[in-house]
């Protein structure tokens, strides 16, 4: 009875992406959920893994890797003594979108590093503080000894290490347990595994509206020359399960 | 255990700094060569303190300079300066006020703390002294730690390099007796005295009835006696603690790295730290002073998000920015200068697990990174009351009300300045327009923006200028 009331507990707190779970046996991965449930059903311990380094190898700007993230951002910067860091992001980071997406600007520090290396230390800094419990790196250079070191600072602090890299270091040697690559294939966002330590992930696709709803874009498309779509209920698919 | 709010018994702790006069030569990170101080001795400058790599080579006190130089020509040696060492007295009195409230100098080379207050806060008397040790080390300065209950007892036996601590009246007095009475800095005719009538022990005075000592070497050694037992109370000046913090060091050796600044700098911000705890304020705003032998002096201003007392947090911070301070010239004088202070909330739990690892706070961390890149980089943003999109954000905290989804369709990135279109677009929404600032000269913007999309899937904020007949579209933002 016991036996079965414990297991019933797991598959019910499995069902549920937004608890965070701590280490169990069987479960290796502590992790947060992304916000996304495809996504989350997609990846290694159902969410972004914490006290850990993701590589996010990205094909173009301007496809939805920010926005893959920006659930994350809330629900982090919603929480008391938490902090998120943007370092070395290509462009200005908007207020107005941000603050659409639900972020607590005050929340999210943002670091304009006058180098790579420099942007490198901060981002290790940044990870290795505890306070900070996500950090974006956009990193234009890095080497598998700094990202091994940027996987330590993240297991010392443990918080959730985002590395935004060109999709051509995916053949690069690269020491974090978790890396994927992110292509916009005919209007989605595809997101497959690179790299998955200790399991083997899927591809998912996800549709970009899901990104545009909380930057704010008006779809379904109202106006204009373009193709008119049927509108789809975005914002209850940002909202977990 | 006692119970709580009885009052502690005294506890005195005297730290001794034998290496003193020494201690302003081993400053630079690199330095291996051995170091000696002198002093002019009737026509002939000889060697009164040598350290350990001088003394090894045979250049030990007493030798005259040309002698010691035969021995070890890389010799390393500056002139006595009895002024820079009671200034890192007045240092080392400061610092000490990070454990204890109340501190008084033991010149020539010793500061007293009582620290039987201090104990519960620090979690016991072996935690208390292992810190007191190891914040020395990190300064690079050689300590000696005598404890008993009366301040006397406590500078006696960092005199004779007894640390191991005495807690209880019956105890100080077993650890007194085998001493000689030459430690206690008494006149030569009263040592002389003591000699003579056989006397080699304190144990011995001890024994002799006070009347008799009093009549045979005077009363003021019965005080003496009397003061360390604890049997006459032995009243301690405490150090003063001067408004703001202003303190310098003198390099004797010219320092031409940053790098080489350090554990003087390090030094200072335990002073810093010290009087910070005494005043229960935090530093807001530092200011280092750096001279040098011809420039101007360089001034570097350090500023904190929060008033912080952290000597971990302090420190760090002034490394990094020292690490990237631009040297003209080599350093020959250091100084530190408290500028806002202000008052900070006192974590008592933070002294009990230094050294563990620990969450850093929100401040300490940004202002390490302000420290290495300035200000300007390291920033939040806010969305500010504009209507036209470059004004519609700035940098720093207190938003106008920032409500989720209040915003029509905005792009996670803006671009820094827009870029004419070169690829064909797709639009993919209703214009809006934004149409403000003609009333304000220079600024005439009417625009027309919409979502837009590449064959390649990428999604733009683009705008038409409808005051442009040509219709050419600008990129102003990406949703990322």
């Amino acid at each position: 009875m016991r036996t079965v009331t414990v297991a019933a507990l797991d598959a019910l707190l499995r069902t549920r992406t937004d608890i965070h779970r701590g280490r169990a046996p069987g479960d290796a991965l502590s992790t947060r959920s992304s916000g996304y449930a495809p996504l989350d059903a997609a990846l290694p311990g159902r969410g972004w893994p914490t006290g850990a380094v993701t590589e996010l190898l990205v094909e173009r700007a301007g496809i939805g890797e920010l926005s893959l993230l920006l659930p994350l951002l809330r629900e982090l910067t919603g929480e008391e003594e938490l902090d998120v860091a943007l370092i070395a992001p290509p462009h200005t980071p908007f207020a107005p979108a941000l603050a659409n997406a639900g972020i607590v600007l005050e929340r999210l520090l943002i670091v304009d590093p006058p180098t790579p290396d420099d942007a490198l230390w901060a981002a290790e800094r940044l990870l290795r503080s505890g306070r900070y419990a996500a950090v974006l790196l956009w990193a234009s250079r890095t080497t598998p000894t700094r990202q091994r070191r940027l996987q330590l600072a993240a297991g010392d602090g443990g918080g959730i290490g985002i590395v935004y890299r060109a999709i051509g270091a995916a053949h690069d040697h690269s020491p974090v347990a978790l890396r994927l690559a992110l292509r916009i294939d005919a209007g989605a966002l595809r997101v497959e595994p690179v790299k998955v330590r200790g399991g083997a992930g899927r591809a998912v696709e996800l549709d970009r509206r899901l990104f545009d709803a909380p930057q704010g874009a008006p779809w379904p498309v109202t106006g204009g020359a373009a193709r008119v779509r049927a509108p789809v209920p975005v914002v209850t698919a940002l909202h977990p399960a | 255990m006692s119970p709580a709010r009885r009052s502690v018994p005294a506890l005195w702790s005297a730290l001794r700094y034998p290496d003193l006069p020494l201690e302003r030569l081993a400053l630079a990170d690199d330095e291996t060569r051995p170091h000696a101080v002198i002093a002019v001795q009737g026509a002939q400058r000889r060697i009164v303190r040598s350290d350990s790599r001088a003394i090894a080579l045979g250049a030990v006190p007493g030798l005259t300079l040309s002698g010691a130089r035969a021995l070890a020509p890389t010799l390393v040696a500056v002139d006595h300066d009895a002024d820079a060492v009671a200034a890192r007295l007045d240092q080392l009195a400061l610092a000490a006020y990070r454990y204890s409230s109340r501190v008084s100098l033991a010149p020539p080379d010793a500061v007293l703390i009582e620290i039987g207050a201090s104990l519960r806060l620090f979690g016991g008397l072996g935690a208390l002294l292992a810190r007191v040790r190891d914040e020395a080390n990190a300064d690079r300065s050689r300590i000696l730690i005598g404890t008993a209950p009366t301040p006397g007892a406590a500078l006696l036996l960092a005199r004779v390099g007894d640390e191991r601590p005495v807690r209880t009246g019956a105890a100080l007095r077993a650890a007194l007796e085998p001493l000689a009475p030459d430690a206690l800095q008494l006149d030569a005719r009263t040592l002389q005295g003591l000699a003579r009538s056989g006397i080699r022990t304190l144990g011995q005075l001890f024994d002799i009835a006070p009347a008799a000592v009093s009549r045979r070497f005077g009363h003021a050694l019965v005080d003496t006696l009397y003061r360390l037992d604890g049997r006459l109370p032995d009243p301690q000046p405490p150090v003063a603690i001067p408004p703001m913090f202003e303190q310098g060091v003198e390099l004797p050796l010219e320092a031409s790295s940053t790098g080489a600044l350090t554990f003087v700098l390090r030094r200072l911000v335990s002073s810093l730290s010290g009087f910070l705890r005494a005043r229960d304020l935090g530093a807001g705003e530092l200011v280092l002073v750096l001279r040098h032998r011809r420039c101007a002096p360089t001034r570097v201003v350090l500023r904190f998000s929060e008033p912080t007392g952290d000597r971990a947090h302090l420190g760090r911070t002034v490394e990094e920015r020292l690490a990237r301070t631009v040297l003209p010239e080599p350093v020959t004088h250091l100084s530190l200068r408290s500028g806002v202070l202000a008052g900070v909330e006192r974590d008592a739990a933070t002294l009990l697990d230094a050294g563990g690892p620990r969450r850093a706070s929100r401040a300490e961390v940004i202002d390490a990174i302000v420290a290495r890149f300035g200000e300007e980089r390291v920033y939040t943003v806010r969305v500010v009351d504009g209507h036209r999109p470059e004004t519609s954000w700035g940098r720093g905290g207190g938003s106008v009300d920032a409500v989720c989804g209040a915003w029509p369709a905005r792009p996670l990135w803006l671009l820094a300045r827009p870029e004419r279109a070169t690829v064909a677009l797709e639009i993919a929404s209703a214009p809006e327009r934004i149409e403000t600032g003609w009333w304000q000269v220079g600024s005439d913007t009417r625009r027309d923006y919409f979502v837009a999309r590449d064959v390649n899937g990428t999604h733009y904020w683009v705008f038409r200028d409808r005051g442009d007949a040509t219709g050419a579209v600008w990129i102003h933002g990406l949703f990322a």
